[in-house]
Parts: C-alpha cells; structure tokens; sequence
C-alpha cells in the first residue's frame, strides 16, 4: 500500500514537472506583458511535430528536444513582433488574436500533416527497479530534463542580465525602462524564451504521448489553472502548482475515478481562486 | 508602430464632433438592424430546408452571442461559461421532459429558474470574490467541470454520447412549432427577444450602472451602486438566456451531448463579440454572422476555411480592436471629417 | 459547392467518353447518393476511406454504364458533405444533404460522436441511411428507425465467434477490461463479459478512463499485482497504442492485448516486446490477403487513389460494396425513390462481393470478417465465418 502510493506520487511528479514547464510561459508572458496568450498551446504541439519528425528522419531524441526547443523559440519571437507587440495592454485584443492564430495553426497542422496520431520512438524504454520501486525508465528521463530546465531557468532569472531586466520589469515597467532596461526586447525575449520553454515541453510530450495538430489544448488548459493557482506571474508559483496538478490527477485517477482524471484540476482551480485568490504564495501582483 | 495602434485606440468621438457620432451611430444601428432583417427573412424567402437550418442554428448562436454581450460586453465582466450554461439548459430541459413528463412549453420556465439558481450559487461568489482574469478562469473551470460531471453521470444523461430526444414543441396557436419553419420561428422569435432585453437593460438605469461598473468599478462604488449584486445580476441574466437557447437548440437538433458544454465554444463566443464589436447592440449579430455564417459561405476553401477565418479575427483584432461596429463607426467618422 | 458540382459534371463527362455511345441507347437516369462523413479533423482516418470506396464503386458503375432497374440504366451521382468531426457541424452537413430532394439514400459516418446526430437527422426526415458507427446498434431496429443500416457487424454478432478464437491463441487465463467512459464500451463490455466466462476466462476488473485521456499510468497502476495475463482495451487506435505503450513503461502488468477495435496498427510497433495482440478486422484482411477477390480489389484501390492500404482502407471496402447492393436491392424492389420498398429488399438480401454481405430483418450487418494476430514477431489473420 505505502509502495503504491509512492509510486503513484512519483507518477504525479514526473508529469506534473511537464505541466510546470508549460505553465512558466504562460505566467511570464501574462505576468510581464498582460496577454494572455491562448496561443500558446500551438508551441507546445509544434514542438512535438518538430521533435516527431527529426527523430523519424533517424536523428537522435536530443538533436529533435534541441531544435524543437530553438525553433519554438523563433516562432515565439516571431509572434511577439508580428502579433502581440500591437495588443499590448488590450487584454480582449491580445485574446482575440491568439483565438485567430489558434485556429490558423491548428488547422494549417491538420491540413499539411493529417489528423492522425503519431508515436514517436522514446530514447529510452521499458523500465527499472529501484529497491522494491518499479521506474518508466522515459518517464524518469523525462522528469530530469524538465526539472533540469526549470532550475536553469530559475537561475536564468536569478543571474542573469537578461533574467534581471525581466524582474525588474515585472515589478515596474516604467521604472525598468527608466534604469535602462529595453523594454521592447525584453518582451520579445519573455515570448521567446517562454515558446522555447513549450516548445522543450513538446518534444517530452511526444516521447511519451501521442502527437496530435490537437494536442496543444490539454497542456494549454492545464496551464492556465497552473498559472492561476500559483499566482498569475509568480514563477515559483507556476511550479509548485504544476507539481501540485500532477500529484492530484496522479491520485485521483488510482484512488478515485480515472473517469474524472481532468476534473480534479478544475476542483482544485475553483478552491484557489475562492480562498487563496492571490495564488499559492500569495503573490498577487506580478513577482518573479 | 505602437503609437499608430493606440491614436486609433482613442475613442474617435471627440474630434468631429457630436454631429457625426449621432449620424455614425444611427448608420451603424440601421446596418445592424438590415442585416437582421435579412437574417431573419432569408429563409422566408428561400424555401431550401437547408437555408432555414441554417437560419435557425444562426438566430440561436446570436441569442447566445447576444446575452453574453449583457455580461461581457455592458459590465465588463470575463464570463467563460455561456456555452456551459447553453448546455445546462439543453439537458435541463430535455430532462424534465423525460422524467417529470412536464411539456416542452412547462419546461422553459422551470429550466430559466433552475438556471438562475444555479447561476447565483456560481455567480456570487465568482463575482464576490474575483474579477478580470480570475473571474475568467473560475467560469471557464466551471464550465469544464459541469461538461465533465454531465459526461460521468451516466445514467441520467447518457455519458459522452449524448442523448437522443424525441419530444417536439407541438402545435400552438395554429403553429406546428415542430416543423422546421416552426423551429426556426421559434428561434428568431427567441433571438428578437434577446435583443428587446439587451435594449432594454442598456436603456435603463440597471444598464447604465453596469456601464459605470465596466468603465470603472471603484467610481461606481462611489456612486452607491452595489457593483456585486449588479455584476450577479447582469451574469444570472446572461445564462439564463443561454440556457433558453439550449432548451430550443435541443428541441431543433433532437440530440444533445455534453460537447455543447465545450469551453472552447465559450471562448469562440468571447471571440465573435470582440470581432463584432464588444458592448454594442449590433456586435454580436455581426460576430455572429462572421463565426458561424462565413465559414457555410466559404466553400471554395474547404480545409482551410477555418484557416481563413483565423486571418479574419486576427487581421481584424490587430487592425479594428472596437470590432466591425467599431470599424464602421471609424470610418463614418472618419469621412465626416475629411468631408467637412 | 460550385467545385464539386464541376468535378461531377467532369466525372459526369469522363463517363460519358469512356462508356462511349453504344451503352446509351436509351438515356440514363440519375441516382443521387448522399455521402456524410468527418473529411476533415481528427474522425477523417475513418471517414475519407468510406469515401473513397464509394467513390470508387460509383466510377466502376458508372464506367459500365450504370446499373439496370427496370430494364434502365441509371448513373449514380455522389453528393459529399462535410461533418468535421464534431456533432454540430455533421447535423449541419446532414441537414444540406436532406435540403436536396432529390437524395433518397444517404450512406457514410464510422465515429459515434458526429454519427449520432446524423443518424437522428435521416430518421427524422425518414431518409434511407446507411452508417457504420458503433452507437447505431442502438438506433438500428427502434421504432421510427426503419430506414437505417449499419454497415458492420455488432458486437454481439463479431464477439460470439472472437472470444472462444482469441482465448485459445492467446491461452488466457485472467483479463481486466480497460476502455473509455462511454456508451459504445458500456454496451460492448456487456456483450464481451458474459463470453470471456463462458470460456472459462476470469474478467478480474473493468476500469473506464476519460476520453481522451494520454496519460494512462495511474490508472494502469490499478492492474498491477491482480496476476492478470491479459488486457482487453478498446476502442480507437491511438488509445490502444498508448496503453500498450505504457504498460511496457509501468511494468508489471499483462503483455497479451485483446483489442476490441479494427487494426494492428497499434501494436505494429511493439510487436517483440509484447506477448500477443489480437484484433478485429471487421471486413476482410486487406494486409495479407489470400483470397483472389479481395486482392484484385486492393490493386484497382491502389490505382483509383493512389494510396497504400492502411488499416482504415477497411472501411473503403465495406462501402465500395455497400454501394454495389444498394444497387441490387433498388433492382430488385423496382424503384431508385421509394426508400421503404428498398430497405424491403436490402433486409434479408445477401451480397456475394469482394466479400460475402447481408443485413438482418432489423438493419445490423451480418458479414464475415476476419481476426488479426500478431504474436512472436507475427502477423497474420484468422477468417471468422460469421454468414
């Protein structure tokens, strides 16, 4: 019994870490520029196509992670410049528009690389033993390179000059731009680096689940209770919380109903908002 | 660049004058009220089964868009749960019907006050306690959470296939509001309704306190408006409408599932007001039209019809943020001017 | 709409030249056959194939000038609209095809969830329909439902001859049932259950995830430690892949799949990692066929879409020879309109294809079909003899 529950926490762990990894791009970009960027999903599910199809052309999983991870990166400060630069501020614009562009990827995806689901090859499969735990030997992978890449991150922004300029214009815009910071590019950056971070995201995803042109709807969805419930903007927040999503599906599934997996987020999202309305560390205001 | 976006951004109004706003405005109502007008008797005219489905499905997406504008469009408030209330209502009144044997007339008011029930219990806190963002994700989690309890409660709904239904509205007054014409009456009939209540509501004190709670909430305060009870009030009333306007679509399609609870049609409501022109009386007719009415139009383009649709709303959204009622406003204004 | 009318009347023309004059001594008729389905999102694997199939019996009907009823030939005609996927957007498809008079039989739709609400359409308007997916069994037969078919065989009729073939080939001892939270795998449990017993296997549990669902190793958690030796999941591809694929990840649970669903494409992948896997081929094995009919019939589906046979081709089959018996059925009732004297004469008919064909008194399919195995690094198929 106690074996089974840690192995189901762990379960919860390992996927929750690739929630967290979604969430951080949607909170950054909400918490730093005030668009909430529907959008984002699409990095995730072209991330994935890019890794899928490197690794079908017999690349190796980390040149597919890696140019996944580049390439959503562009595409994000691409968008920033031909998109979201001209709603800033205008919360119903900038929604609008990532409506628009959800429909336009999605199923520009559809049309150009069929609705079929696609498996890809993991790096590693099968499983191992630790002691009496039995560990998905990708799952594992899976959950070391988003923890690695949350904690790089972290320190990105802790250290930084770039990570800097990003904290200090999260707490204020102008007084940022007062001290020097360009704040032009470092919005472009926080759209970067946040699709980058998607775009690592979905390269993990399609080596353990199917890659679908829908498939960015489920980690969008999931990354905005995540991004809520850890306080829109709050990094730590973002994370905690994507753990916190994993445990709780991971639980309920075994212990409940697996019929009901998605309504254990939304339970959870409902109870935050009403009595920590300031998120899981009451945040409140943007603070990375 | 940016400084472009926001001189188009500022309201137009003040630089030509009353004059032109007053014509601009009486221009805009007059195209509004055209193009319904055309809405509603194109099927009249065409005696296509086909055009007078679509006429029905598109006078209840309008109700829908409509009623969210109360809401979304006169209070401001960021309501994410209009298609789950739409939904609510379908299965509401589908199974009052089935269960307690009341008829389909019976069952519109039973479905409006269990609605508003329930939109209370949700609203109140929702409002109480939120606002902005928050207020959007907590309807949003909402809704996804009554879809999801609909698609499990097996054996009263029928799970995620859905239910088949098989009671019509019957004839009343000499009208077979069973027959597709019946339908189609009875939903343009619903759609003018929610239009008189959404002329209504804006012409009335209610209307012009939510108004000042959308523009700014700390000054109606001030004011002594109770921005809670008016923002409970203007959410109550929105999914009560969408709730009607599932019982209808349940009666017109025969079959309801838990999929027109679907969050992300919410989210295309949100998305056919802005492009409509969020707040204005012909807005969400317009966005309406554009949603749901271009896409049948746009044959040519088959797979990539909603790909075209998706250029629309951002082209729109980047060019005209006021929507095309804002767009035609602009323009008119902007003629004036030149003109002058 | 205006291309497609183009493309008709192109086809229309084609026809005309390749048939030359002498098959027109008389003028043709014109029979309109609707055709609804998803072509586009994620239910068009399915649905594009019963398309095509069609498509391709019209053009070799219509190649040999048409087919007789009374003594006059008639060229069919087909109408295609587009469901999407999604249940709204097929009740707008099927509502265009009803608006068109002079569209007497409709065929088309292998999902349930945009199949539902055509199916409710036809019966409405009482329009002749012919579908294939699983939630119509139960439509098919209920009052007010005369007029709808469904092309497959139900669970009922397939399982009877299945369970005994795949306990057997799989020696199984104890399985657990996971399948999605729906109606279809409510109703196909009930049938599968009771016969899992009968051969003297124990169904030790029955779990429901959500659909949708990617994410299987909670719930998979839920089989470990139970000594099952077999699972039985259901009911589309990439679920089955997925739960395959991650119960190698989870460890520790059963590596004999049962697949209540029509492909071995899931498995394909995994096959020397598992114990067995053994599906429904609910036409006939178009992957390794032997028999003459059906191969001839693969090569003329190769050159008239340039295609490879996939799993889905299946269903291409199944309505290129659905289209052939409609035919036969309105020869035989006299009438290309009256759809209630040619349901007459379809119920009860049966069909000596590329397969052998016949619906029941009610409308359900009664065909042959075939069971796919893949065990010890093979692939190969057993013919279940249903007719």
């Amino acid at each position: 019994m106690l074996l089974d529950i840690i192995q189901t926490g762990l379960d919860g762990v390992m996927v929750g870490s690739l929630y967290a990894m979604v969430a951080l791009g949607i909170t950054l970009v909400f918490g730093l520029v005030g668009i909430l960027n529907f959008a984002h999903g699409q990095s995730v599910m072209l991330g994935a196509y890019v890794c899928f199809f490197l690794v079908s052309a017999g690349h190796s999983f980390w040149v597919g992670a890696i140019v996944a991870t580049l390439a959503m990166g562009v595409f994000g400060a691409l968008l920033e410049r031909a998109v979201f630069r001209r709603t800033l501020g205008d919360p119903f614009a900038g929604l609008a528009v990532s409506l628009g562009l959800i429909m336009i990827i999605e199923n520009v995806a559809a049309a150009a690389l069929t609705p079929d689901p696609r498996f890809m090859d993991a790096p590693v499969s099968g499983n191992f033993a630790v002691g009496p735990l039995l560990l998905s030997s990708q799952r594992s992978l899976v959950f070391v390179i988003s923890s690695a890449l949350i904690l790089g991150f972290w320190l990105f922004l802790q250290y930084s000059t770039l990570g800097k300029a990003i904290r200090a214009m999260s707490q204020s815009r102008q007084g940022a731009a007062l001290v020097g910071v360009r704040v032009d590019t470092v919005s472009r950056s926080i759209f970067a680096v946040g699709s980058a971070l998607a775009g690592a995201a979905g390269a993990l995803y399609a080596s353990l689940f199917a890659v679908t042109p829908f498939m960015g709807a489920a980690p969008l969805t999931k990354g905005f209770i995540l991004a809520a419930l850890g306080g829109l903007g709050s990094v730590p927040g973002a994370i905690a919380a994507g753990f916190l999503l994993g445990l709780a599906e991971s639980f309920g599934s075994r212990y409940l109903s697996a019929s009901f997996r998605d309504g254990y987020g939304f339970i959870i999202l409902i109870f935050a908002l009403l009595f920590l309305p300031t998120g899981l560390f009451g945040a409140g205001k943007a603070r990375v | 660049m940016t400084g472009e976006v926001s001189s188009a951004r500022a309201p137009a109004a003040d630089v030509p004058g009353r004059q032109s706003r007053l014509a601009a405005s009486m221009l805009l109502a007059l195209a509004g009220w055209l193009v319904l007008a055309l809405l509603l008797s194109v099927p009249v005219v065409y005696h296509s089964r086909y055009i007078v489905y679509l006429g029905t499905l598109l006078a209840l997406q309008a109700a829908l868009a409509v009623s969210l504008n109360i809401v979304l469009g006169f209070a401001g408030q960021f309501a994410l749960s209009q298609s789950a209330f739409f939904g609510f209502g379908a299965y509401a009144s589908a199974l009052l019907i089935r269960d307690l044997d009341v008829g389909f007339w019976t069952s519109l008011p039973l479905t409006a006050l269990l609605t508003s029930v329930l939109a209370v219990a949700v609203g109140y806190p929702a409002m109480r306690f939120t606002g902005g963002i928050h207020l959007a994700l907590i309807t949003f989690a909402f809704g996804e959470l009554l879809r999801l309890v609909t698609a499990n409660l097996h054996e009263l709904t029928g799970g995620p296939q859905g239910m088949q239904l098989v009671y019509t509205p019957g004839v009343v007054l000499g009208v077979d509001f069973g027959s597709t014409r019946g339908l189609y009456c009875l939903a343009t009939g619903f759609l003018l309704l929610c239009l008189l209540i959404s002329i209504l509501v804006r012409r009335s004190d209610f209307g012009r306190a939510l108004f000042a709670i959308r523009d700014d909430e700390t000054l109606a305060t001030s004011l002594g408006i109770d921005v809670t009870a008016h923002k409970v009030a203007a959410f109550t009333l929105a999914s009560t409408l969408a709730a009607l306007a599932g019982a209808i679509y349940a009666v017109f399609t025969s079959f309801i599932s838990p999929e027109m609870m679907n969050a992300s049609d919410s989210i295309a409501l949100v998305g056919m007001l802005i492009v409509g022109g969020l707040g204005t009386t012909p807005g969400p007719i317009l966005g309406t039209l554009i949603f749901v009415g271009l896409p049948e139009f746009l044959r040519v383009a088959k797979n990539y019809r909603l790909v075209l649709l998706g250029i629309i709303i951002v082209v729109m959204a980047l060019y005209s943020p006021k929507g095309i009622a804002g767009a035609v406003n602009r323009l008119m204004t902007g003629t004036r001017r030149s003109g002058a | 709409m205006s291309g497609m009318r183009w493309k008709g009347l192109v086809a229309g023309v084609l026809t005309f030249a390749l048939a030359g004059s002498a098959a027109l001594g008389q003028t043709a008729g014109v029979v309109k056959l609707g055709y609804v389905g998803s072509l586009t999102g994620p239910h068009s694997g399915w649905d594009v194939p019963a398309l095509e199939g069609m498509q391709m019996a019209v053009t070799e009907i219509n190649g040999a000038g048409g087919f007789k009823v009374g003594g006059k030939a008639y060229r069919i005609e087909i109408v295609q609209e587009d469901a999407q996927s999604k249940p709204d957007a097929a009740a707008t498809a099927a509502q265009k095809l009803l608006s068109d008079e002079d569209i007497h039989v409709v065929m088309g739709v292998l999902t349930s969830v945009p199949g539902v609400p055509v199916a409710t359409q036809m019966a409405k308007a009482k329009v002749m329909y012919i579908g294939g997916f699983t939630a119509m069994d139960g439509i098919v037969g209920k009052p007010g439902n005369e007029l709808s078919f469904r092309a497959l065989d139900t669970d009922d009729t397939v399982a009877k001859g299945f369970v005994p073939v795949v306990v057997k080939e799989l020696g199984l001892k104890k399985v657990g049932i996971l399948v999605p939270n729906d109606d279809v795998s409510k109703t196909f449990v009930k049938a599968y259950q009771p016969l899992f017993s009968q051969a003297g296997v124990e169904v030790s549990m029955v779990e429901f995830f959500q659909p949708g669902t990617t994410d299987f190793a909670p719930v998979l958690r839920k089989f470990q430690g139970k000594g099952l030796d077999g699972m039985f999941i259901g009911y589309a591809d990439p679920d089955a892949e997925a739960i395959i694929r991650q119960s190698l990840e989870v460890g520790d649970l059963p590596k004999k799949f049962v697949y209540r669903g029509g492909s071995g494409a899931p498995a394909v992948k995994y096959a020397d990692k598992i114990d067995g896997f053994v599906w429904q081929i609910l036409t006939r094995d178009l992957a390794s066929s032997s028999d003459e009919k059906v191969k001839a019939w693969i090569d003329r589906y190769k050159a008239a879409t340039k295609k490879d046979i996939v799993a889905n081709t299946y269903w291409a089959l199944t309505f290129y020879d659905a289209v052939f018996m409609l035919g036969k059925a309105m020869d035989a009732a006299g009438t290309t309109t009256d759809q209630a004297a040619i349901a007459a004469k379809l119920k009860g008919m049966v069909y000596d294809g590329v397969r052998r064909m016949s619906f029941d008194k009610d409308g359900h399919a009664v065909t042959d079909v075939d069971i796919g195995i893949i065990k010890g690094g093979k692939t190969y198929s057993i013919p279940e003899k249903v007719l």
